[in-house]
């Protein structure tokens, strides 16, 4: 592992290629990035003026034959991706030709990158920075993400610079401030009185930077949690038609349905994609009523009324006419009513209900409340302050080390109430420390830096 | 009259420095002003402390004089941070200053191969034609020629004492000050630098109220420094605690405009660690009191020095606030308190081996290099001295390892990094705290000591047996079981893991460990108290290892790495960092300036291309 990260930084200088779109389309893009790169001209002849493209024919370096006719764009040094000197070409997306060239490019010395070595490199020639590279990584990421928010997310690299900043060198300045009480309270051991005020304030200290940080963590999994699925759960009291509307919705005959009250005892949930690509996860969950049932059906019905408290929407399904809100049971909104078994098919656009014939209507249900579903989620993406996104935006690297450094707050809080020897609470206020900086990429380890290339996909 | 090399001044690197240097062979003068005051205690009676403490051991492991003269001389001693665990337990001891500096004046006197030179150091010499060093002229006009010259004068050179509206000349009461020296060295082109010191007022003894008084005797069982066995202790005395009042905070509070150190009068920066009560009083108004404690000079003085009340303050406002404390109510002074201001070197002028980097041959060590304190005195003077005698070997200087002692460290920071303020050693300066402590002193010295012969064969042979004793003893015990009530029974380990537990409260609660030694038992406990994290700090050293071999490219004139601003980039390219692990030890330095310039510089070391600002260079 460790060699491995640091070839980043035996390997810098050398030539490296890589295709840089995937193969399967009718262009293959390889690009080819080193400090010096003019043994290719053995393959493309001269490179065009740089910062320009030109047609060129791809010739076998050993035996001269032409494998293809590519176009060649030529960037040079310091004004490319990775600030090195970066050709790109352009050739036909044939799996053999495409193969052909790559073997050329071997025999003249050039290597095929590691994972995210060219982020890498242009990381380590300042072309962008560390937090830029994973926020395009974040957006590469995340599964089903909207263009728009996902260039937002690009865009927000620099706020999100400042706010993590601000956040990281606020608990870092906490860290700080314990150590030196802790290190008073050893190195000053005469004056005992003093001493056990100084563990109290270090406590203290660490203390809140260790919940400031739990705080961002529990908004990032919400938020991350969000991201990547939306949770609808359908709610309503027995034999409604949750069901009925859970395999409308799912496509498949997932949920036992049948005119038994209380046919679905427990919560079964069901991962779809919505025709505009959002993910939804659908939780169908027990009827919900309070006269006597079985113990089975009451823990059913309670895991029911927890994943419903903790999904982004809840449907509550309803005949009309007998339609008590939940709200309260839940202790949240409904977030919209369908009105099942109804004659006219209408959503009513102030509360957002809808009125349908689940039997009836069934073929046009699902696009019915996928469309309205959709139009919610996108209101309350525009609503969701910058702050939600810049959490999206914390990698999971990021998130990783917050949690280290957590880690050792805690350890060094048992250290300070006595379980440990305390001088040991500096050792972990330190590595806490050292996590919190390598958050914003400061003082990171050579290894550490090539650990979070080597987690990019090949090529980028 | 010629050496091989002179040293200036008697105190604590004095002594170490020309005691290494005479007995490495060297001929060797030690010019001093009074022959009777060589390794004179100028200050509080004691002798180590926490991280001193260790400072202390680590003389000893290298064959100093220190270690062994407190343990003769020592009145009463305490372990301190005995709550803590074993890295940062530190022995700290009181002496009888007089027989302290007798000790070592004697022993001083009957060293072989050196000189005891009675006078003023005046100037340093240098050979007209060739520039090079040539001894030093004493203040009779006379000159002590020698190839290299150890400037070791404490709070001499340009001495100026300071009580209340009175100013004299002096190092220390009632002695001269080394004038002019600090010009001849300021010429040989060394920044020369303000700092300021002071000592509290002497009380006597028979004045005091002790009756009211918190004791606090010292360890009934007296660690000693030295490997050496002590013959004779001394009878042992006690300590008294008292403290300031708000009627004491009052009568100082009124008299800050009497204060050298609010006047403006002083203008060398203090050791904030020491501070004066002046300063307390006024830096801490919240605090209703501060802690003093009352201690003997000696077995046959009646001068008591209250720890904690070092001042400035003119004498009549001394005894005006002393009266307000707990037990000094009819308090008499023996003298007042003053403080010292005097000249300093910018050590960052020098190499690791606290040679000049102007003057080949000039060595400065102590005090005078901007630290406070004996112990951090005494380690560079024997850090001085190893280095010197290398010099006179035409050997390189030793380049000091962090992770192998205290001394290093300090060598490393003040060489290094440098020091705006009177340096003390502590604990936490350690990124190593854990490996450097007292017990493993000898063990993790040995081999720089035996490399530069600094050992008698009884040391050495002492040491071997040592080692051996800690192996089979580290064997049996780790195997050893302890029964805590009739049906439990835990390993030895499992129980020294936890805080409370160590081998002294074992062996008080009258558990049976054999007759195994102390050490023995220490290193047991460490080892299970530290579990997990020696080794951490182990690996963190071979990581450092790989960032040292990270080499960093030419700087050139470094003009554009986004995030580095002016103010660091002059710093870099003044220290020239030869790796990224030298870059990041550059004091100002942040993280992300060191991630910026490496990205922008480092080069691996077997990486066969240079990087694109060399090779365009």
């Amino acid at each position: 592992m460790e060699s491995n990260s640091l070839n980043y930084f035996r390997r810098l200088g050398q030539n490296i290629y890589a295709p840089a779109s995937a193969l399967g389309g009718p262009v293959v893009t390889l690009r080819i990035s080193g400090a010096e790169i003019n043994s290719l001209k053995k393959i493309i002849g001269d490179f065009p003026p740089a910062g320009t493209f030109s047609l060129r024919a791809i010739l076998d370096p050993q035996t001269g034959d032409l494998i293809d006719r590519a176009l060649v764009l030529y960037f040079k040094a310091p004004h490319s991706f990775t600030g090195e000197d970066v050709l790109e070409i352009q050739m036909h997306g044939v799996q053999s030709l495409v193969d052909r060239v790559c073997l050329s490019l071997k025999k003249i010395g050039i290597a095929l990158a590691l994972p995210g070595e060219f982020s890498f490199r242009s990381v380590k020639n300042d072309r962008q920075s560390l937090i830029e590279a994973e926020g395009l990584q974040q957006a590469f990421a995340v599964d089903g993400i909207d263009a728009k928010i996902a260039s937002k997310l690009l865009g927000l690299s620099s706020e999100v610079e400042i706010r993590l900043n601000d956040l990281i060198s606020d608990s870092t300045k906490l860290l700080q401030k314990a150590r030196a009480r802790i290190e008073a309270g050893i190195d000053f051991s005469e004056a005992e009185e003093e001493q056990a005020a100084e563990i109290a304030s270090a406590t203290t200290f660490v203390g809140s930077a260790h919940s400031s940080l739990s705080r961002l963590l529990s908004t990032h999994e919400n938020f991350s949690r969000s991201g990547a699925e939306i949770r609808v759960a359908i709610v309503g009291s027995p034999n409604v038609g949750k069901s009925t509307l859970f395999n409308l919705l799912c496509g498949v005959d997932r949920a036992l349905v049948s005119p038994i009250a209380g046919t679905t005892r427990d919560v079964i949930d069901v991962r779809v994609k919505s025709p505009s690509g959002l993910t939804y996860r659908f939780f169908d969950t027990a009827g919900i009523h309070e006269e006597f049932s079985d113990s089975v059906e009451q823990q059913g019905i309670a895991r029911g009324l927890d994943w419903a408290s903790r999904a982004d929407f809840v449907i509550q399904v309803a005949k009309k006419g007998h339609g008590s809100s939940f709200s309260s049971l839940l202790n949240r909104d409904i977030d919209f009513q369908i009105w099942s078994f109804s004659e006219d098919k209408k959503i009513a656009e102030k509360t957002n209900d809808l009125f349908l014939d689940l039997l009836r209507d069934a073929k046009e249900a699902p696009s019915l409340v996928f469309g309205l579903l959709d139009r919610l989620h996108k209101e309350r993406l525009k609503a969701q302050s910058s702050e939600s996104l810049i959490l999206s935006a914390t990698s999971d690297r990021q998130i990783l080390l917050i949690k280290k450094s957590m880690e050792e707050m805690s350890l060094a809080l048992e250290c300070l109430a006595g379980a440990r020897p305390l001088e040991l609470s500096g050792d972990h206020l330190m590595k806490s420390e050292e996590y919190l900086q390598a958050v914003l990429g400061n003082g990171l380890s050579d290894e550490y830096v090539g650990e979070i290339f080597s987690q990019f996909c090949l090529g980028k | 009259m010629t050496f091989d090399a002179v040293v200036i001044g008697g105190g604590h690197a004095g002594v170490e420095a020309s005691r290494v240097l005479a007995a490495r062979g060297f001929k060797t003068a030690l010019i001093t002003f009074d022959r009777n005051k060589i390794g004179a205690m100028s200050c509080n009676p004691a002798i180590g402390g926490v991280a001193k403490g260790h400072l202390v051991y680590e003389i000893d492991a290298l064959g100093g004089m220190m270690g062994k003269t407190a343990d003769r001389n020592s009145i009463q001693g305490r372990r301190l941070n005995m709550n803590r665990g074993p890295a940062v337990r530190s022995t700290r001891v009181q002496c009888d200053k007089d027989l302290y500096a007798k000790t070592l004046s004697a022993e001083m006197a009957e060293q072989k191969n050196l000189t005891i030179v009675v006078g003023e150091a005046k100037s340093i010499l240098m050979f007209n034609s060739s520039r090079e060093l040539k001894g030093v002229r004493l203040g009779d006009g006379s000159e002590v020629l020698a190839r290299s010259v150890l400037v070791t004068s404490g709070t001499f050179m340009g001495g100026l004492m300071f009580c209340g509206e009175d100013r004299s000349v002096g190092g220390r009461i009632g002695e001269k000050a080394s004038n002019g020296l600090s010009d001849s060295i300021a010429e040989l082109g060394h920044s020369i630098f303000r700092l300021k010191t002071g000592t509290p007022a002497r009380l006597k003894a028979s004045s005091i109220n002790f009756s009211k008084l918190e004791k606090q005797w010292g360890d009934p069982e007296l660690r000693r420094f030295s490997w050496r066995p002590v013959e004779n202790r001394l009878p042992q005395l006690c300590c008294y605690l008292t403290y300031t009042s708000e009627r004491t905070h009052d009568v100082i509070r009124s008299n800050f405009s009497r204060s050298p150190l609010f006047s403006g009068d002083i203008a060398g920066v203090g050791p904030r660690y020491c501070p004066s009560v002046e300063d307390k009083v006024k830096r801490f108004p919240e605090r209703e009191r501060h802690q003093i404690f009352l201690e003997p000079e000696g077995l046959s003085t009646d001068s008591i020095y209250p720890n904690g009340l070092s001042t400035s303050l003119p004498a009549d406002v001394q005894l005006e606030f002393l009266k307000t404390i707990d037990g000094l109510e009819r308090v008499e002074l023996l003298r007042p308190g003053y403080a010292v201001e005097y000249d300093a070197m910018d050590p960052t002028e020098l190499n690791c081996g606290f040679m000049s980097k102007n003057v080949p041959g000039l060595f400065f060590a102590g005090q005078i290099n901007r630290t406070s304190g004996y112990e951090e005195a005494a380690s560079q003077g024997l850090w001085a001295g190893i280095n010197a005698s290398r010099w006179l070997l035409g050997q390189e200087a030793r380049r000091p390892r962090r992770d192998r002692s205290y001394i290093e460290t300090l060598v490393d920071d003040l060489t290094r990094i440098g020091t705006k303020e009177p340096y003390r050693m502590f604990t936490s300066r350690s990124e190593y705290r854990l490996l450097l402590r007292e017990d493993n002193a000898m063990e993790r010295l040995f081999q720089l000591a035996v490399e530069e012969s600094l050992l008698s064969p009884e040391q050495i042979a002492f040491h071997e047996q040592r080692m051996s004793a800690v192996a089979s003893g580290r064997d049996t015990l780790s195997k050893a079981r302890i029964r805590l009530s009739a049906d439990r029974v835990i390993g030895l380990w499992d129980y020294l893991r936890r805080p409370e537990v160590t081998w002294e409260s074992l062996l008080e609660s009258g558990y049976d460990l054999g007759t195994l030694p102390d050490e023995v038992l220490e290193r047991i406990e460490v080892e299970a108290k530290y579990e997990g994290y020696l080794g951490r700090q182990e690996r963190e050293l071979v990581e450092l290892s790989k960032m040292d071999s990270l080499l960093l490219g030419n700087l050139g004139e470094m003009s554009l790495v986004n995030g580095v601003s002016t103010e660091v980039r002059e710093k870099v390219l003044r220290a020239r960092p030869r790796s990224v692990l030298e870059l990041s030890r550059i004091s100002g330095v942040t993280p992300a300036a060191v991630l910026a310039i490496s990205r922008k510089y480092a080069q691996s070391p077997d990486s066969r291309v240079v990087s694109r600002e060399t090779e365009s260079n």
